[in-house]
C-alpha cells in the first residue's frame, strides 16, 4: 500500500485531486450554483484522466499535413470520447443552471434553499 | 461538523484513488491494454480508409459517427428540457417598450463592440471550417456564434437582438444537428445500404475522399449552426420573465 507509483502517473494524480475538490464543492455548499460548478469541475477532472489514458510516449496528436506521416500517434480514441462528453457536459450544465433560474423565480433566495414547500422552515 | 466530516470522507476515499492511481500502467506506455485492437487499425488506416488525414476527425465523425449522433440528440434533448423549464420567449416588436434595456451602456462599450463582432463571426466560421486541418470543431464555433448574440444582447438591449433573429427561422434551426446527422446518415442508406456509412457507389481514390470531407463538413455546420442557436434561445427564454416583471413596474 505505497504512493510511489504517482510520480510517473501524475496526470491521474491531478485527476483525482481535481475530482475530490469537485465533490467538496458539491456537497458542502449549500448554493445550487455553486454545486454546479463543482459538477462542472468533476467533469473537467475525469476529462483530464481519460484524454491522460491514451498518452503515448513521443507521439504526435493528429496527422497535419496528407503527405506526412507520423511515427507514432497519441491514441485518438480517449480524445474522442472527450469531445462527446464535453458536449454532454454543455448541455447538462445549461439544464442545471436552468433550474436554478426557476428556483430563484420560485423563492427569490438561493443560499437557504426550501424543500419543504414555500410556507414555513 | 458536516464540513469536517466531508473533508475526512473525502481525505480516504482520495488516499485510495492515489493508490489505485500508483498502481495503474505507466503513462505513456505504449503496450498498456486500452492501446491495443481498434486503435492501431484507426491510426494505420484511418486516412485512407475514413477520408481525412485528421486521425481523430475521422474517428469522432467516420468510425464513431454514431456516437456523435448520440451527442447531437444528447445536447438537442437537454435544450428541450431546459425551454421545459424556462419557457420560450416571445420578444420582437410586440414587446418592443420592455425589450429596450434597462442598463445604458457607453459609447465606448457598444463602438468595441460594434468592431470586434464581424471578428468573432469570422473567427467562428474558421474554427467551423478548419476543423480538419487544425484544432477547430463544430461545436466550439457554434458556442462562439452565441457568445458573441449573448455579447450584442448584453450591450446593446434584446429588442436588437431580436429584431435579427425571426422566431421561425430559430425554431428550425435548433433541429439542425440532428437533421444533418440524420440526412447523411440516409444518404448512406440511399447510396450504399448502412446508415451512416461515408461511400457513394462508382468513386475511387480522390473523389471518394472529397465526398467523404463534404458530408464530414455538413455534419459539423449543422452541429455548429445548431449548438450557436440553442444557446441563444437559452439566453432569450432566460430573460423572458424580467421583461414581465417590468411589464408589471411600468403599468
Amino acid at each position: 500500500m505505497s504512493l510511489s507509483g504517482t510520480s510517473h502517473n501524475l496526470n491521474y494524480a491531478a485527476a483525482v485531486l481535481l475530482f475530490l475538490i469537485g465533490i467538496y464543492a458539491v456537497t458542502a455548499r449549500p448554493n445550487p450554483v455553486k454545486k454546479v460548478m463543482g459538477l462542472v469541475i468533476m467533469e473537467t477532472a475525469v476529462f483530464l484522466f481519460l484524454v491522460s489514458l491514451g498518452l503515448v510516449g513521443g507521439g504526435e496528436a493528429r496527422v497535419v499535413t496528407p503527405g506526412f506521416r507520423a511515427s507514432t500517434l497519441v491514441n485518438p480514441v480517449p480524445q474522442v470520447i472527450v469531445f462527446i462528453g464535453i458536449v454532454i457536459a454543455a448541455g447538462t450544465v445549461a439544464l442545471a443552471l436552468s433550474m436554478c433560474v426557476r428556483i430563484y423565480r420560485e423563492q427569490d433566495d438561493l443560499d437557504h434553499l426550501r424543500t419543504t414547500g414555500t410556507d414555513g422552515p | 461538523m458536516k464540513k469536517a466530516a466531508i473533508v475526512l470522507l473525502l481525505l480516504g476515499a482520495g488516499l485510495l484513488l492515489l493508490v489505485a492511481v500508483s498502481k495503474m500502467p505507466r503513462m505513456g506506455d505504449s503496450g498498456s491494454p486500452d492501446k491495443t485492437y481498434m486503435v492501431d487499425r484507426y491510426v494505420a488506416r484511418g486516412a485512407v480508409e475514413a477520408g481525412d488525414y485528421n486521425v481523430p476527425n475521422d474517428v469522432l465523425l467516420n468510425y464513431r459517427a454514431f456516437d456523435s449522433m448520440g451527442c447531437a440528440v444528447v445536447l438537442f434533448t437537454a435544450f428541450c428540457a431546459v425551454l421545459a423549464i424556462l419557457g420560450r420567449a416571445k420578444r420582437g416588436r410586440s414587446h418592443a417598450a420592455i425589450d429596450v434595456s434597462p442598463v445604458s451602456s457607453g459609447m465606448i462599450p457598444m463602438t468595441v463592440v460594434q468592431l470586434l463582432v464581424p471578428v468573432t463571426i469570422l473567427f467562428a466560421a474558421y474554427v467551423l471550417f478548419a476543423g480538419h486541418d487544425s484544432f477547430g470543431y463544430s461545436l466550439q464555433a457554434g458556442l462562439l456564434i452565441s457568445g458573441t448574440i449573448i455579447l450584442i444582447t448584453l450591450v446593446f438591449s434584446l429588442l436588437e437582438s431580436t429584431k435579427r433573429l425571426r422566431t421561425g427561422v430559430i425554431t428550425f434551426l435548433e433541429s439542425l444537428s440532428v437533421l444533418a446527422f440524420l440526412v447523411v446518415g440516409l444518404l448512406g442508406i440511399f447510396l450504399q445500404g448502412r446508415f451512416l456509412s461515408f461511400s457513394f457507389p462508382g468513386l475511387h481514390g480522390d473523389a471518394m475522399q472529397a465526398v467523404r470531407l463534404i458530408m464530414m463538413v455538413v455534419i459539423g455546420l449543422g452541429i455548429g449552426i445548431a449548438t450557436a442557436v440553442i444557446f441563444t434561445s437559452t439566453l432569450l427564454s432566460l430573460m423572458r420573465e424580467e421583461g414581465h416583471e417590468l411589464e408589471r413596474d411600468i403599468a
